[in-house]
């Protein structure tokens, strides 16, 4: 919290009007809320709009060569001329969807508010639910409780000296164990951020709260991992990637970065020495990474993830998204449209291409032939990117 | 059978008792009231003149809205909290030579800022601009969440900390609202208070916006800075001004009708007593709406204009029957005891149908145009005083002219060729003839009436022309800003402190999501819209959390950096703006239907729909209120109104002969309206009725003189040529009296005074060349030659066969 010459920090604002909010807070703790049932998002079917394809749209993915997008209030939306007009598909929530993936033309998944997750079997035409936040609350506490028995019985087996150390880990179990429960207090609440499958039968989802999930029939059946992540605050969870080598990395809150070997049944955790969010992360080279995420930080490891320095840091924006193309290099895409690329392999970085007044959820590189350009989403729905090809910039 | 004795009003008088015994006792009195009658006049005139001095133009928005309708309740329950929202003055500041971030553009607007802070009437603590510290930026950074003025204290005038402003303006998201989107001007935004807190005095309307004129548009405009006011205050500011303007057409109104009155009468003595009268009885008429405790609003100030030409052109019977009296060798006290007699009956029932036409604009449930249906009514009281008493003790004392008596038998020995041509409608072939043509009349008025509309239809504010200096205005903050100047605000109602709760956050989006998707709707905002721009906000700016929440830790967060204007101070209301593209009828009511559509299926005990407010809730209430009361008004007018004839005459046919060309009037009207593009709205509904109540005049003048001749057993054809030749210029000359004295409006810069005066001055001029053809040609079809009498001719009803007219044969 900085406060600088010529204002106030919101949270000495907060105590300012604190008195008169004090109803308020007073209410935030009163269990159940007064107000009417009113509308539940997860049960209301997304309203067919010709505005859709400009609402706020948040992740995008082809299935075949349809290009899908996703985002607030239940939307997606199909088009199958690379862009030019879209259609709505029938969706049976209207939460906000945040990600989307697909493994065939036909079959694809998709997850975003209230801990939603939906499935299409028919290229993305009607969707079906498969995970909401309240089941995925039970999962999550399910979970946690099993980790904790499980802990609770090596404990009693173990000799003393190791009690020690099982009773830190019942701990950091308990205390994650009261989060989750303080959570599923408000119900669905929780986000999910993003998912991704490895084929129609296996796949992950990771969310706020150190929600991760993983299904290995489809998404008819989901069990929570998030105990199985070294995770002790429950940390957000912003993206979920498959590096070119098989492993998984989950990226998050804090600057941590979590590898998996083995389909997600273990994971080591990795902090890449920073204390805000990772949006992403992408490899440059065999064996290394670049790492990117809020106020445009980058980051980079030469060893496969295990340490990390920062990279010269040339944009004040969040880095929203990356593609690395052999003729391209590294191209990162921030917040506001803008692009920062790096012929070294993410060395160093430098701005390729300023963009004015765009607000860029994600990226997806055009996916219809050699053209330079980026299909991004965002405020005003699906726009795309061309990519100025700056020679300078090879040298 | 002898014309130089026309014995007036006898017939009349027969089927009228009550009113006859009335009638006679002033008669007999006459000479002796003549004296004490000119001093009560003069006391009372006195009197009166000292209290219509008193009046104040005003405009108040309360009487321009039907406040009782349920929208109007609903809004008004929550003025107070919506006031930011609603009541609030935009202070546009452009710089002409480029973007507002120069040091000297920012100081003239810091100026202009602190200017409008010391204006009364301002709240000062709801005011907005850049410069004001209640604007702030917030950001989250790495060091956290980061807050600021627009311009900080320690803002130095440089042009780096210009610069740094323009960061500061992208950041705190108020580009298309308190910045243009062109950044070339900025707003102040100035909420106002209808009652002073402190001195509990009523904002007064027109000083503001004279202040605003003043200390604003005058002081700072320049070849550099341009000034753009809008908001309501400045459209009730300029209504005021104008409406102050149309007092100076008046004097033309009043010039023209000396000019006219003179050529018709060629004597001064009757033309200045007549003026004289009808002077006097605007005088009444605006005392008593003082001593009624009434304003003189843009609407109402038409109504001395309205009192002025309706008695003009009631006393033009007078003056013409003065003049044959005096011709037929009466005195001047006999002729004004003739003109008395002749002119009592008649003369009182078409006033008492003025005045009944106007009161039934008191079906309608908004305060102006009761406002203007009583003061109207007044204005027709008073002229039965000083038109039916105060002119013919006048004329007993002045008499007429030499001149003019010369004038009279000049008339009355003329050949009337015009008489016998005009009579020639009440040939069978020829009075077919018209009645077929006013069916097509008819028929076409009623085809392009279909069109017509309800409620405003042009862009801007529909009360000002639109290339008023304010719609001028208005139009640059619609191009230039991302607002609109018709909204459409839903409050939705929930417990207390539950406004920011989720279901209440989830449904109002899904009605804001609905209502985007309504035609007309540009665009929408709430509490929730703010909320999610904030919940993003405190996670970084990462647009997947632009998103309701559940978690009511997260909500309360955001809930508590946002805007208090957003909901209301106990937390049991959020308003909901809807932004629209115009506000015509169609589209509000699409946008209501859509409202109560979702309010039926989504509403619950906590969450309550309440409609509506916003200029275009407060249009799409009047409008409602204007169709629902449309037919009701006319129906009741048209009813009471065929009463009054029916009671006059004692014959169902006479009433339709009456009344079926101020039918075909009132339908033209419509058609013109449509053709026009003139809704029909809170100026030209009360039009419709004016134009009945008072274009019945003409019916009642002619028929009651040709029923006069038709008593005394002339054939249809012969009394209707003895009726032009008596009284027809005098009905040709009320017609053009009643149009002058509207006609002027049309000049005026308030749109919906020229609407009626245009809307007027049509209906009285068709209303007499109806009244003039179609009356005897329907008389001819229905009534035929039923005062034959001797001449061999059966009554055609019997019932109406009168002593008198048998006893006036020969």
């Amino acid at each position: 919290m900085r406060i600088d010459g010529s204002g106030i920090t919101a949270r000495a604002g907060m105590f300012a009007v604190a008195g008169v909010f004090a109803v308020f807070s007073l209410l935030a703790h009163s269990e159940a809320p007064k107000a009417g049932k009113g509308i539940d998002l997860l049960e209301m079917p997304a309203l067919q709009s010709p505005k859709a394809a400009h609402s706020l749209l948040l992740g995008v993915t082809t299935a075949g060569s349809r290009l899908v997008a996703v985002g607030e209030r239940g939307i997606v939306v199909l088009s199958d001329d690379q862009g030019q007009t879209w259609t709505q598909a029938q969706v049976p929530v209207s939460v906000t969807l945040n990600a989307v993936h697909f493994v065939s033309p036909d079959l694809g998944w998709a997850a975003g508010g209230d801990g939603v997750i939906l499935r299409t079997d028919d290229g993305g035409r009607s969707w079906t639910k498969r995970l909401d936040g309240n089941q995925a609350n039970e999962l999550v506490l399910a979970d946690l409780k099993a980790r904790i028995g499980a802990v609770e019985t090596a404990a009693a087996r173990a000799s003393d000296e190791e009690g020690g150390r099982f009773q830190a880990a019942l701990e950091t179990l308990g205390f994650r164990l009261e989060d989750a429960e303080a959570g599923a207090g408000f119900g669905p609440s929780r986000p999910l951020l993003a998912l991704w499958f490895k084929d129609e039968r296996l796949g992950f989802a990771v969310g706020a709260f150190g929600q991760i999930f993983r299904t290995d029939d489809g998404g008819e059946h989901w069990i929570s991992l998030a105990g199985a992540l070294e995770n002790p605050d429950s940390l957000h969870l912003n993206a979920i990637v498959r590096l070119p080598d098989g492993t998984l990395a989950v990226v998050g809150e804090r600057g941590m970065i979590w590898f998996s070997s083995d389909e997600g049944a273990s994971w080591r955790a990795n902090e890449v020495g920073y204390d805000g969010h990772l949006y992403g992360l992408i490899q440059a080279e065999p064996a290394t990474l670049v790492a990117f995420g809020f106020a445009g930080n980058v980051f980079r490891s030469a060893d496969g993830g295990q340490t990390w320095v920062k990279v010269a840091r040339i944009s004040e924006k969040s880095i929203v998204g990356a593609i690395h193309q052999e003729d391209l290099g590294v191209l990162l895409v921030a917040r506001n449209g803008s692009l920062i690329r790096s012929r070294d392999a993410g060395k160093t970085f430098s701005i390729s291409q300023q963009t004015v007044g765009a607000s860029v959820a994600s990226v997806l590189p055009w996916p219809f032939g050699a053209e330079r350009k980026l299909v991004a989403v965002g405020h005003g729905g699906v726009s795309m990117i061309s990519i100025t090809d700056d020679r300078s910039d090879r040298k | 059978m002898s014309q130089k004795e026309p014995d007036a009003g006898d017939a009349d008088l027969v089927h009228h008792s009550v009113i006859k015994r009335f009638e006679q006792f002033f008669e007999l009195q006459f000479e002796r009231f003549r004296l004490p009658a000119l001093f009560f006049f003069g006391i009372a005139s006195v009197f009166f003149a000292f209290q219509a001095v008193q009046l104040e133009p005003e405009a108040s928005f309360q009487k321009m809205v039907p406040s009782s309708h349920p929208f109007i309740q609903n809004f008004l329950a929550y003025e107070n909290e919506l006031r930011p929202l609603g009541n609030v003055v935009r202070i546009v500041v452009e710089n002409r030579k480029g973007e507002i971030y120069t040091p000297e553009f920012l100081n003239t607007l810091k100026q202009v800022t602190d200017e409008v802070f010391y204006i009364p009437g301002v709240s000062r603590g709801g005011m907005k601009s850049v410069w004001t510290p209640n604007v702030v930026w917030n950001e989250v950074t790495e060091d956290g969440f980061v807050a600021g003025q627009i311009i900080p204290p320690t803002f130095d005038g440089s042009l780096e900390a210009a610069g740094q402003v323009r960061t500061n303006v992208a950041r705190a998201g108020i580009v298309g609202t308190l910045v243009a989107n062109d950044h070339r001007s900025a707003v102040i935004l100035a909420p106002l208070q209808e009652v002073d807190p402190e001195t509990g005095e009523k904002l007064d309307y027109a000083r503001l916006s004279q202040r605003l004129e003043e200390s604003v548009r005058d002081k700072y405009a320049s070849e550099d800075v341009n000034i753009r006011i809008v908001g309501f205050a400045k459209i009730v500011g300029d209504l005021i001004e104008g409406a102050a303007a149309i007092g100076g057409f008046f004097g033309i109104t009043f010039a023209l009708t000396v000019v006219v009155l003179w050529l018709y009468s060629r004597c001064w003595r009757s033309t200045l007593a007549t003026v004289f009268c009808c002077s006097l009885a605007v005088i009444w008429q605006l005392g008593v709406v003082r001593l009624l405790g009434l304003g003189l609003d843009p609407y109402s100030i038409l109504v001395p204009f309205l009192t002025f030409a309706i008695g003009v052109s009631h006393a033009v019977q007078n003056i013409s029957t003065m003049a044959v009296e005096r011709m037929n060798g009466r005195s001047n006290i006999e002729a004004a005891k003739a003109t008395f007699r002749v002119l009592f009956i008649p003369g009182s029932i078409a006033l008492l149908c003025n005045a009944v036409g106007f009161s039934t604009l008191l079906v309608i449930d908004i305060g102006v145009i009761r406002e203007l249906a009583i003061s109207a009514s007044i204005g027709v009281g008073v002229i039965i005083f000083t038109k039916m008493f105060l002119l013919p003790v006048l004329m007993s004392y002045l008499g007429v002219s030499p001149a003019a008596l010369a004038h009279q038998a000049r008339r009355m020995r003329g050949g009337h060729r015009w008489a016998h041509v005009v009579a020639r409608v009440t040939d069978k072939r020829m009075a077919w003839g018209i009645v077929a043509a006013g069916a097509v009349v008819l028929a076409l008025g009623h085809t392009a009436s279909r069109d017509l509309k309800i409620g405003d239809l042009d862009p801007g504010a529909p009360e000002l022309r639109v290339d008023s200096r304010y719609n001028i205005d208005n139009a640059f903050v619609v191009e230039h800003y991302s607002t609109s100047s018709d909204v459409f605000v839903v409050m939705v109602k929930t417990e207390p402190g539950e406004c920011g709760a989720y279901p209440v956050a989830a449904t109002v989006d899904q009605l804001q999501w609905h209502m985007e998707n309504v035609p007309g709707v540009e665009g929408t905002s709430s509490l929730f819209s703010a909320m999610k721009k904030v919940l993003a906000g405190q996670n970084g700016g990462d647009l997947r959390w632009e998103s309701l929440t559940r978690n009511r830790y997260s909500s309360n967060a955001a809930h508590r950096l946002l805007p208090s204007e957003l909901f209301n101070s106990d937390c049991s209301m959020v308003p909901v703006l809807i932004f629209l593209e115009d506000h015509k009828a169609e589209t509000l009511i699409r946008v209501v239907d859509a409202v109560q559509r979702f309010a039926a299926e989504h509403g619950s005990d906590g969450i309550e729909f309440e409609l509506a407010a916003g200029n275009a809730g407060i249009e799409a209430a009047t409008n409602s209120v204007i169709k629902q009361s449309k037919p009701l008004m006319l129906g009741l007018e048209y009813a009471i109104v065929a009463l009054l004839v029916l009671w006059e005459f004692k014959s169902w046919r006479v009433t339709v002969c009456i009344m079926l060309p101020l039918f075909i009037t009132s339908v033209l009207c419509e058609g013109l309206m449509a053709m026009l593009g003139l809704g029909v709205k809170v100026a030209t509904l009360p039009v419709i009725a004016l134009g009945i109540g008072i274009g019945v005049d003409y019916g009642i003048y002619i028929y009651n003189k040709l029923e006069h001749y038709l008593e005394k057993g002339l054939a249809l054809k012969d009394a209707y040529v003895e009726t032009l030749k008596t009284t027809g210029g005098a009905v040709a000359l009320t017609g053009v009296m009643l149009a002058l004295g509207v006609a002027t409006w049309i000049f005026s810069d308030i749109k919906f005074q020229a609407d009626m005066g245009l809307l007027l001055t049509f209906m009285f001029l068709w209303n007499m060349f109806g009244a003039v053809v179609m009356i005897p040609a329907l008389a001819s079809l229905l009534i035929g030659n039923r005062g034959k009498g001797a001449g061999g001719g059966i009554a055609v009803t019997g019932t109406m066969a009168s002593p008198k007219a048998l006893q006036a044969n020969p």
